[in-house]
């Protein structure tokens, strides 16, 4: 069970709505923010910075290929023990 | 991955890479080995376990001799990296590791690039100045990074590892348990599901 409930997008506040235009995009249809999203919605101005860095970075088409990419990521994740 | 078409035992490589690094890792900062690649430090090479003089191998001599050929190949220097003379001093446990980091780090179903970048990104992740130092050139050399794209990799070890912080500090649940890689395939149970590699979400 996460730590926090997480966020359905109506409960973004209006402010905030441009933080989570994103998200909608990706998640079409989908009323609750969930997963790794789900775990920063309640600072919505943090989880789209962390978005723009995810693209900049992991998601960056860039020398690294994919494939990589993921290796590295799950291979980082084993030894820090993430169950996610 | 098992998205992007890596089978079960692809999954399983990857895991492979990341403890034997984690081991690596564990031995030479456990004994302070100070970083020897691409030279030798000045001074002793570790404070607490002398690595076996090379000119005195022993029992060791063989796989000591596959080690420096390996390293003058991969890592670009003349000396076997004192990480394995350490393990010379026990000769049947240097030959049975430097065996299993021959297949662990060889190519498998995954090409020896990207397990070279992956044991780059687990040795950062471990605080491992030995290790990093030891992968660098291997890294470099195997995916063809220069420094900018060594910087990419780094950026995206920053982006794991804060994603790991926040998936753990908040105890979210794996998305993906008990899954095979069939299941990403098309027709799959999983086959829609988000992530690298899905089909975008239809309109």
């Amino acid at each position: 069970m996460p730590t926090l409930r997480f966020r359905r997008f109506d409960e973004i506040p209006p402010e905030d709505q441009e933080h989570v235009t994103f998200l909608r995009a990706r998640t079409r249809g989908q009323h609750e923010i969930t997963g790794i999203f789900g775990a920063q919605a309640h600072w919505p101005a943090y989880m789209a910075s962390n978005h723009k860095q995810a693209l900049a970075s992991y998601q960056f088409q860039g020398v690294l290929p994919q494939l990589a990419k993921e290796a590295m990521h799950v291979a980082v994740s084993m030894t820090n023990g993430c169950d996610f | 991955m098992l998205r992007l078409g890596v089978s079960e035992q692809g999954l399983t490589e990857i895991m492979a890479v990341a403890e034997q690094v984690a081991s690596m890792a564990a031995l030479a900062e456990g004994f302070r080995l100070r970083p020897d690649v691409p030279r030798p430090p000045d001074g002793p090479q570790t404070e607490l376990v002398p690595p076996l003089d090379e000119v005195e191998p022993g029992q060791a001599a063989e796989t000591l001799d596959a080690i420096r050929q390996w390293a003058t190949e991969a890592l670009g220097v003349q000396h076997v990296p004192a990480l394995w003379r350490v393990l010379a001093r026990h000769p049947r446990f240097l030959a049975a590791t430097w065996a299993k980091d021959r297949l662990v780090f060889g190519r498998g179903e995954l090409d020896q690039a990207t397990k070279a970048c992956t044991a780059m990104a687990v040795a950062m992740n471990l605080r491992s100045p030995y290790c990093v130092a030891y992968f660098n050139p291997w890294v470099r050399q195997a995916m063809g990074l220069d420094d900018n794209g060594m910087v990419e990799l780094g950026a995206c070890v920053m982006h794991y590892v804060s994603f790991n912080t926040i998936a753990h500090g908040m105890m979210l649940e794996p998305p993906f348990v008990d899954v095979l890689a069939s299941d990403f395939r098309p027709g799959g149970r999983l086959a829609n599901a988000p992530g690298p590699g899905a089909p975008p979400p239809s309109s």
